[in-house]
């Protein structure tokens, strides 16, 4: 019966003209990418309308395309000009664009191309394997595991955070208090929104992003002449280095893949938490010539590689049981419904052919993605010899007006400018951007599932240990918690 | 069963006919315009869409508000305006002229949000221009549980054998529903869990977590190998589930339907005009009976029914406005 399924996917994806929105939806799904700002959800949203005309199986098929490249795209700006294209590719300017200022931005573009293609291709052969079974796999996690997954990476502060250790948990802290702001799922009532539409739905952490990582280092870039590729560095490395970088790090490869594809079958959370999670677990593992955070490509492997295994993960929630695991998949089950595909058990039986035919094009999309990025994107790494006179001021305008787009909220234009001066001071002073960062992504996902859990157990915190799923996930975020205690002791 | 609903399609329709004959009358008149108002539609419709792209809400409105532009010869201009739980695009529409042209859907169980966030203006201040749908919420059930009905899990509820209930935030009305059914349905719960939509609620039903949670018909459709769904909270069932009981079939005598139904419906900002509130009303029962549409509802499995004009919107949304109150205190969230 699978076979049989996996044929008739196979007919739909190469019957004409669905090949043809697959390359253009990945196509354009890049470009959206890699304009800071823009990112999936927005690319999404233009083309759902449009996308009424068209079969079914087509109509998703290019709106997963355009959600795929975006995911890849997004690493293009964040490793020449530190400006994340998506959020999901945030993590790739730690060490993306120290490349990029060391001259190695045609490494770093290569690495981040077949990172994402090997990352995504693991993640979507396991969805294809496990698709008879994502409903029960599904239903294995409830709300303890998801508190727990979060906290672990809230945990993971204790490894990212180098030098002071106050200083990373008073990043992480001040992460976690922002993001108490708005309207909780736990409560009826908004908090720390002085009475604001604008506040009630929070602080978005997008636009947080955008600023820190952009506008933070186009205040620092000011303050120096030249280009982004410093002085006197020449552009080095090529296509085939980049991917041959990869190939030496196939655990940190397949790792992250699949740590991106967890956490985007998490509701709730997506690729922009994965790619921080997935770049902490490489700083932890550790491994590669440079530091991390100084050019190191196992950073951009990490980001990169979990980014695009999102994408298949945050399929799962959302064909078993229309849950979104982030805004682009929303809109993509909005494509689903539009078209009478409506989630659940009938995309696993009676419609199990269009879901194949969906996975089945991620995983040629990524054969694409490949191509494009070692034979066309590579050539973008020219603008890292641009003089910084011209691109800051464009940085500046493309950052603030992505940050509009986000919502159609001016707040996001305030917060991109206000972040922008405080990353600068983060990054000035030492304090860790990652701690602060995976503070104020995962904070709504801890808070709401850990009073949900509590509600469900009577506040009693047996709940987190009575089920070997929750058991194994405490017992590994209280060994990264001590991890560093044992070592110091040790040393000592 | 379905009669108060013949009942209501008859007298919409009645009151569109007179609407229609009254504007008919109104053309004629010599008011002083120089004939360029008669002609209404002439200009684009801009159609506010407070939720976000790609939900329900946002695919009805669009295939709505396309057919009836395309019926009259003239544009319609969607902007989905998002935030603060629908109220930021509710508030635009507010703020905007009453011309005819700007509009914006409504639904239901935003009434809630008026109440918690208190914006400075109500929903009875808006004029409505018709219902065009209506999810029934529904109780669903762990099907490990084995219940058959809403008295089983009743019995359950009142033997400490379960003791918890799914929805979602505190003020939706499906909190609203969990309490409505404990005052007067006698299903007496110990412990409200909430969950951010109904998929998440199903989900947690299907694994075990809760017991049971209140979903709309729609998302308990697409699960029903996963849940059992017990019973309907509104008297006149589902049409998704035809042979599901409904509360009054269990002898109470109560009535919740106004928290029970999910009245989709349209909306325009408070100055507008009689005629053209009625002129919208008669587009919008043109276009909700037309082939096309009924063609693409068939197509999509989202139906869509002229379910009444001003007055059956208004009375819906006004009775949610002074009953939440009474049910749950908005200031204890």
């Amino acid at each position: 019966m699978v076979t049989g399924s996996l044929l008739s996917a196979l007919e739909i994806l190469f019957s004409w003209p669905t090949p043809g929105w697959m390359i253009l939806g990945l196509l354009a799904g890049i470009l959206i990418g890699a304009i800071p700002g823009l990112g999936p959800n927005l690319g999404l949203a233009i083309v759902l309308p449009l996308t009424i005309r068209l079969d079914g199986p087509d109509a998703i098929i290019l709106l997963i395309s355009i959600y795929s490249g975006a995911m890849y795209g997004g690493s293009i700006a964040a490793i020449l000009i530190n400006t994340p294209g998506t959020a999901a590719a945030a993590a790739t300017t730690l060490d993306g664009y120290p490349m990029a200022r060391q001259g190695r931005a045609l490494d770093a573009l290569t690495i981040s191309a077949t990172a994402s293609a090997v990352g995504g291709l693991f993640a979507i052969v396991t969805l294809l394997l496990l698709t008879p079974y994502l409903t029960q796999i599904v239903l294995l996690f409830g709300s303890p595991e998801y508190f727990l997954i979060a906290l672990f990476g809230i945990a993971l502060i204790t490894v990212v955070a180098r030098g002071s250790m106050v200083k990373g948990l008073t990043a992480g802290a001040f992460g976690l208090l922002l993001s108490t702001i708005g309207f909780p799922v736990a409560a009826g009532q908004p908090r720390y929104t002085f009475d604001s539409y604008l506040l009630f739905d929070g602080l978005d952490f997008v636009a947080v992003l955008i600023g820190i990582f952009a506008i933070g280092e186009m205040i620092k870039l000011i303050g120096e002449r030249g280009t982004i590729a410093k002085g006197g560095v020449d552009m080095s490395g090529s296509v085939l280095s980049g991917a041959r970088d990869v190939v030496r790090a196939p655990i940190t490869t397949i790792k992250s893949g699949y740590i991106g594809m967890l956490i985007g079958a998490i509701p709730g959370s997506g690729a922009s938490i994965s790619n921080f999670i997935s770049y902490a677990e490489a700083v932890r593992s550790g491994g590669g010539e440079e530091e991390y955070g100084e050019g190191n490509y196992r950073g951009v492997i990490a980001s990169e590689a979990s980014n695009n295994g999102t994408v298949a993960g945050s399929l799962i929630p959302t064909f078993s049981f229309g849950i979104p695991g982030s805004g682009a998949t929303a809109i993509l089950l909005g494509g689903l419904v539009m078209h009478g595909l409506n989630p659940g058990p009938e995309l696993f039986t009676t419609n199990v052919d269009i879901t194949y035919s969906v996975f089945l094009a991620l995983l040629v999309g990524n054969a694409v993605i490949l191509a494009v990025g070692l034979l066309l994107v590579t050539r973008s790494a020219y603008i890292t010899r641009v003089n910084t006179t011209y691109l800051v001021p464009l940085i500046i305008v493309f950052a603030t007006l992505g940050a509009l787009g986000l919502r159609g909220n001016w707040l996001d234009v305030i917060t991109v400018l206000v972040f922008g001066i405080f990353g600068f001071f983060l990054m000035r002073y030492n304090y860790s951007i990652i701690a602060f960062v995976l503070g104020i992504i995962l904070g709504p996902i801890a808070e709401e599932n850990l009073v949900r859990s509590l509600q469900l157990s009577d506040g009693s915190l047996l709940i987190f240990v009575d089920e070997p799923i929750s058991l194994v996930l405490t017992v590994m975020t209280i060994l990264i918690v001590i991890a560093p205690l044992v070592r110091a002791i040790r040393s000592s | 069963m379905h009669s108060r609903r013949s009942y209501l399609r008859v007298a919409a329709a009645g009151s569109v006919a007179s609407s229609a004959m009254f504007l008919t009358g109104c053309l004629g008149d010599d008011n002083g315009d120089d004939g360029a108002d008669d002609e209404f539609p002439s200009e684009n419709f801009n159609v506010t869409i407070p939720w976000g792209q790609g939900g329900g809400t946002d695919i009805f409105t669009r295939q709505i508000w396309q057919t009836i532009a395309d019926q009259n010869d003239v544009g319609a201009q969607f902007e989905n305006v998002t935030g603060a739980a629908g109220m930021r695009g509710i508030t635009e529409l507010y703020n905007s002229e009453g011309n005819g042209y700007n509009l914006a859907p409504m639904n239901s169980p935003s009434v809630s949000h008026f109440l918690i966030q208190e914006p400075g203006f109500t929903i009875d201040e808006f004029r409505h221009i018709g219902g065009y749908a209506r999810t029934v919420w529904v109780l669903a059930t762990d099907p490990d549980e084995g219940f058959e009905g809403l008295d089983d899990v009743s019995d359950a509820y009142d033997a400490g054998d379960i003791s918890n209930i799914a929805g979602q935030q505190p003020g939706e009305p499906n909190h609203v529903l969990s309490e409505l059914i404990r005052d007067e349905l006698d299903v007496q719960w110990d412990s409200y869990v909430a969950y951010d939509g109904s998929g998440p609620i199903i989900e947690a039903i299907a694994g075990g977590e809760v017991p049971a949670g209140i979903v709309t018909d729609t998302a308990a459709a697409d699960a029903q190998d996963q849940i059992d769904v017990v019973t309907a909270l509104h008297s006149e069932g589902t049409p998704l589930f035809p042979d599901l009981s409904n509360y009054t079939d269990y002898g109470h005598e109560v009535d919740i339907d106004f928290m029970g139904g999910f009245l989709r419906s349209f909306m325009a900002p408070p100055d507008t005009p009689d005629d053209r509130v009625d002129e919208l009303t008669v587009l919008l029962q043109e276009a909700l009976e037309s082939e096309e549409m009924q063609e693409w509802a068939e197509d999509t499995g989202n139906e869509v029914e002229f379910l009444g004009g001003e007055d059956y919107v208004e009375d819906v949304l006004v009775e949610n406005q002074e009953r939440i109150p009474e049910i749950i205190d908005i200031d204890d969230l």
